[in-house]
């Protein structure tokens, strides 16, 4: 067993006995850490302090590879991140963000992963409320690439071809879209080239001038999370997210199917409801 | 499985009791008056039976209404929201608070699955519809969960016209400025008051 000192982000935490709790981190060097930390439900206990959902700081363990938990050392809070919690949405896309990294899950060096998480969280607090929305998108979307399930919106992905102004389906065990010719069977949300030119610009962390429909968006996101990094269970905070956006203004898109079609936005077609 | 077995694996689910305190215990019993274990028993089977949640507020009771909610010395027109029942307790073992409570039942928490519709809201905004109370004292935990969930809440009891207060955070008595976390430092500093 070693000591090991490492940036970390704290993205979860239970109870675990009266005294201790069982926290979850993502770490520069190991990427998901899993932490037991006795005594820390007391605010004085030694290492106990500033652990804090969304904190980072400078995590000491006593490692061993292999183990489900490590012990904890120390954990030196460099900054908290309360100001996700004055505002329930901000909290709920960082829910978000916070899952999709757990949920991948893996226990590896993981520095561009650190570093977008970190940005992620920042930004999701910072971010004027109006376009809260999108940055999660932007966000959100970037880490599902950088994770290694980089949708394909540019080609269809059986025969290659651009389909250039026409509507696309999303296929989503295909991992990207059909054109007209190849759709046939695929249930997945209809894309047209504005919608497609958005995706490709959120997995770039690119914002869009005006996203319309952003309900949707965060749905096709959910779902292609659902599908593809979380194992066929959807994350519980993209559920929360929309009973959270449901009736706000920043994203109200309830128009019909027919209308999302043509403003070639993602449709409200199948797949999980967020 | 033998009796002993039984229970120490029914003292085993406990929080904070392992197997080996779990056969401890089952032996001390083992050794005590069979009429302790039955007393025991009793007092178990009693809360199992007669505890349940005050259908007004959601605290511990064994009656319909809990102790609390029908004391006509209490002030009705403030009522403090606590996450879970036992911090009910917590607060009324101060003897400076004479509202009334709401018990939650828990906090907003995405990933697990716990958000507004989890939480006895409902029951919340129906008593503040009733027009009595004119302060809400949001008691829950300092937490980030917690501080969304009085975010959530300051946000959907602000349109019924109530004050909304929330708990002071700062410098926990007897303890040493020195050993403080820089947070909690930076949070009494913003609630400072005027000697």
């Amino acid at each position: 067993m070693s000591v090991v000192t490492t940036p970390a982000v704290l993205l979860r935490s239970f109870n675990y006995s009266e005294t201790s709790r069982i926290l979850r981190f993502y770490t520069r060097d190991h990427g998901v850490v899993g932490v037991m930390a006795k005594g820390t439900r007391s605010r004085s206990a030694r290492g106990g302090t500033g652990l804090e959902t969304f904190a980072s700081g400078s995590l000491t363990i006593h490692f061993r590879a292999g183990r489900d938990l490590q012990t904890l050392r120390d954990f030196a809070p460099a900054r908290d991140r309360r100001g996700l919690a004055t505002d329930v949405l901000r909290f709920a896309g960082a829910s978000v963000v916070a899952e999709l990294v757990l949920e991948h899950g893996v226990q590896e060096a993981g520095p561009e992963i650190f570093d977008r998480l970190e940005a992620a969280l920042d930004a999701l607090a910072e971010v004027p409320r109006p376009a809260l929305p999108c940055r999660l998108l932007q966000e959100a979307w970037g880490l599902v690439a950088l994770l290694g399930y980089r949708p394909e919106v540019e080609r269809c992905v059986q025969c290659g071809a651009d389909p250039g102004a026409d509507l696309a389906r999303f296929d989503f065990g295909a991992g990207g879209i059909r054109c007209g010719h190849c759709a046939a069977g695929a249930t997945g949300p209809r894309l047209g080239p504005v919608a497609r030119q958005q995706i490709r610009g959120f997995t770039a962390r690119i914002a869009p001038g005006h996203l319309e429909r952003p309900r949707a968006h965060l749905r096709l996101l959910s779902d292609f999370v659902t599908y593809h990094v979380s194992g066929g269970k959807p994350l519980q905070s993209f559920r929360f997210l929309g009973s959270m956006l449901r009736g706000t203004a920043e994203a109200s898109d309830e128009q019909g199917e027919d209308a999302a079609a043509t403003a070639e936005e993602p449709t409200d077609e199948p797949g999980g409801r967020p | 499985m033998s009796a002993i077995d039984q229970l120490t694996r029914e003292f085993s689910r406990l929080p904070g009791i392992g197997p080996r305190t779990a056969l401890r215990l089952v032996y001390h019993l083992l050794k005590r008056p069979p009429d302790e274990a039955r007393r025991l028993a009793g007092a178990l089977r009693d809360v199992a039976d007669r505890v349940r949640p005050c259908t007004r507020c959601g605290n511990f009771s064994e009656g319909e209404l809990c102790e609390v909610c029908t004391d006509a010395g209490r002030d009705p027109s403030t009522l403090c929201v606590v996450e879970e029942a036992y911090e009910v307790g917590a607060i009324e073992r101060t003897g400076s608070y004479r509202g009334l409570y709401h018990v939650l039942g828990g906090r907003l928490s995405p990933l697990d699955g716990v958000g507004p519709e989890e939480l006895n809201v409902a029951p919340l905004l129906a008593r503040l519809e009733e027009g009595t109370v004119r302060e809400l004292i949001v008691a829950t935990s300092a937490s980030v969960e917690g501080e969304a969930t009085a975010v959530y809440l300051e946000e959907t009891a602000r349109p019924h016209g109530v004050r909304i207060t929330r708990l002071a955070r700062g410098i926990p008595v007897g303890s040493d400025l020195e050993y403080v976390d820089g947070s909690t430092i930076a949070e009494a500093l913003a609630g400072r008051r005027e000697m």
